[in-house]
């Protein structure tokens, strides 16, 4: 069953890895520009003195990454992507209707489908934590501007547990909608409408009251309530596809008869 | 010795149509089965209630005493499968879909799956997706086989082929059959080649079982009466009459014998094929669709 799901994923796999290579080749030449900019403007020890006394010198960073957050803004849609093209081989399974041939093999269906749940999410989370850790390294010389200028909120979206709670949301909306309706490429379209709902509303809702907390509070207390933040988001985005793998298992097992 | 599929009261229900309905039956072990029906009378229903794809609305169905949804593995261990238009991985290589059937059954014959493949012709690292029709019913009917299994359900194996495959096709389950001593049902909306390949008889219309028994008794119990018109009124008290049909003045009555016939001159007895039988069965179902279980 392993070697059979690691066959289906292949193309999915490679596509994903294709997709971060691309990123990689765009996030290190641009990252280590800014690095070097933050690296040789003296920033470092200066905001270890007098963070305040610093303005004039964050100029050269903010210009390394002017041009560069354009591009890296559309990665935002990485994790939903990311999360579709893992759900699409279950979903093709139902859309396909191949999975008269898997569930009459001697396997029960619970092996079948936690099998490829659990290989599924783990190379989710590979992925997501890889996109993560690349992104959080880009905006690094940026977040460490953070007591004399706000970027927290560019970069809160690409950093912590976010990117892999919504990869993990796109993932499970498209196979629950899969199982539902055994179609693919609706699945795959509701699962990126959901996933970029879930942004917008979120974005507004949750981390909308994170702006005013970043401009008044101090860098500490930004630094406390960004994990605060990121974890009460994730939580609520990972309970809602709870909900959508529950269903999916449902289907799976009950309905499907 | 249990039979090896045996349903009581079987019946499904998609929303409001009922697919299938009061269907009891016990199929015996060794047999080969043809499982007859026009498109859309329930066999597919039935096949995959058998293998635990649907549950039964009402009823039950069993294969080898045990239910295949409260004992997938066990049950399904023992059965080969072949849904309709015999679904497979079309990314998949020859090789690739062999190796599925191994790694997911631990009866599969892996020497018997490969000298089948080699003896067919069909490369090894071809894609599924690339071979035709009659080749993926082939790699099909392989994954299902060496699974060893002593029951062997293939719902509409020659569906799309021509006749020459079809006839092809069936031989080589014929063989494989007395090879391995499974019992097989395969379902069919057409009747050309079964006759000489099967030993049982199925027929379902309108989700009800119509006929069930051995070809040879049921050829042996069904009569032609051809007579008169105004002689119409065949006992029927002694014989179920099946279906009838007037040809110019002349009046063909098909009859199930329940008592040795007794007729006058104007009549004349005529041993039916297996194709009249079981049209005559569809007919009187098309008449009367509440259906009565021979």
């Amino acid at each position: 069953m392993i070697w059979i799901t690691w066959r289906q994923y292949r193309t999915e796999f490679l596509l994903v890895v294709g997709m971060l290579v691309a990123f990689a080749a765009y996030l290190i030449p641009t990252g280590l520009q800014g690095h070097d900019a933050f690296n040789s403007s003296g920033l470092g020890s200066c905001l270890s003195t007098d963070p305040f006394g610093c303005w004039d010198l964050k100029e050269p960073i903010q210009n390394a990454y002017d041009n560069s957050q354009r591009v890296t803004t559309w990665f935002i849609f990485f994790p939903g992507i990311l999360g579709v093209i893992l759900a699409t081989p279950i979903v093709f399974e139902f859309d396909r209707r191949t999975y008269r041939l898997s569930w009459t093999q001697s396997i029960s269906r619970d092996r079948w489908l936690w099998t490829k749940l659990g290989i599924a999410l783990l190379a989710l989370s590979a992925f997501a934590i890889t996109f993560t850790m690349m992104m959080t390294w880009w905006f690094s010389p940026l977040d460490r501007l953070d007591p004399i200028s706000h970027h927290h909120l560019e970069s809160f979206a690409f950093k912590g547990a976010i990117p892999l709670s919504y990869a993990a949301l796109a993932f499970a909306s498209t196979l629950g909608i899969g199982a539902l309706t055994k179609r693919s490429i609706v699945a795959a379209l509701l699962g990126l409408v959901v996933f970029v709902t879930a942004q917008i509303s979120f974005g507004a809702a949750l981390r909308g009251s994170d702006q005013t907390v970043v401009i008044d509070e101090t860098t500490r207390m930004v630094r406390d309530r960004f994990w605060e933040f990121q974890l009460i988001e994730a939580a609520i985005v990972l309970g809602i596809s709870a909900v959508f793998i529950a269903l999916a298992a449902w289907i799976v097992k009950l309905r499907m008869q | 010795m249990s039979a090896v599929l045996e349903a009581k009261n079987l019946g499904k229900r998609f929303g409001a149509h009922w697919a299938l309905r009061n269907c009891t039956f016990s199929l015996q072990a060794g047999q080969i089965t043809a499982l007859v029906g026009p498109n859309g009378s329930g066999k597919s229903t039935l096949l995959e209630l058998a293998v635990g794809l649907l549950s039964p609305t009402e009823g039950s169905i069993e294969i080898f005493g045990s239910s295949p949804l409260k004992n997938p593995p066990d049950v399904l261990q023992r059965v080969g499968f072949t849904a309709q238009e015999h679904p497979l991985f079309g990314g998949f290589s020859v090789a690739e879909m062999l190796r599925f059937g191994k790694n997911l059954n631990p009866r599969w014959d892996d020497e018997f799956a490969n000298a089948r493949v080699a003896q067919l012709g069909l490369p090894l690292n071809k894609k599924i997706g690339k071979l035709s029709g009659g080749q993926r019913a082939q790699i099909a009917l392989i994954l299902s086989l060496a699974k060893r299994p002593d029951v062997v359900l293939l719902d509409e194996p020659v569906a799309s082929f021509d006749p020459l495959a079809r006839r092809e096709f069936l031989q080589t389950l014929m063989v494989t059959a007395a090879e391995t001593s499974a019992s097989i049902v395969l379902s069919s909306h057409t009747l050309e080649d079964l006759e000489r390949v099967c030993d049982s008889i199925l027929v379902i219309a309108d989700g009800t079982i119509q006929l069930i028994g051995e070809i040879e008794s049921v050829l042996a119990s069904h009569r032609y009466v051809v007579g008169p018109p105004e002689e119409e009124v065949l006992s029927s008290i002694v014989h179920t009459v099946i279906s009838r049909s007037r040809t110019g003045r002349q009046v063909a009555t098909l009859v199930n014998l329940e008592a040795p016939l007794v007729l006058g001159d104007s009549w004349s007895v005529y041993e039916p094929s297996l194709e009249d039988v079981i049209l005559g069965y569809l007919e009187r179902s098309r008449n009367n669709p509440i259906g009565i279980t021979a």
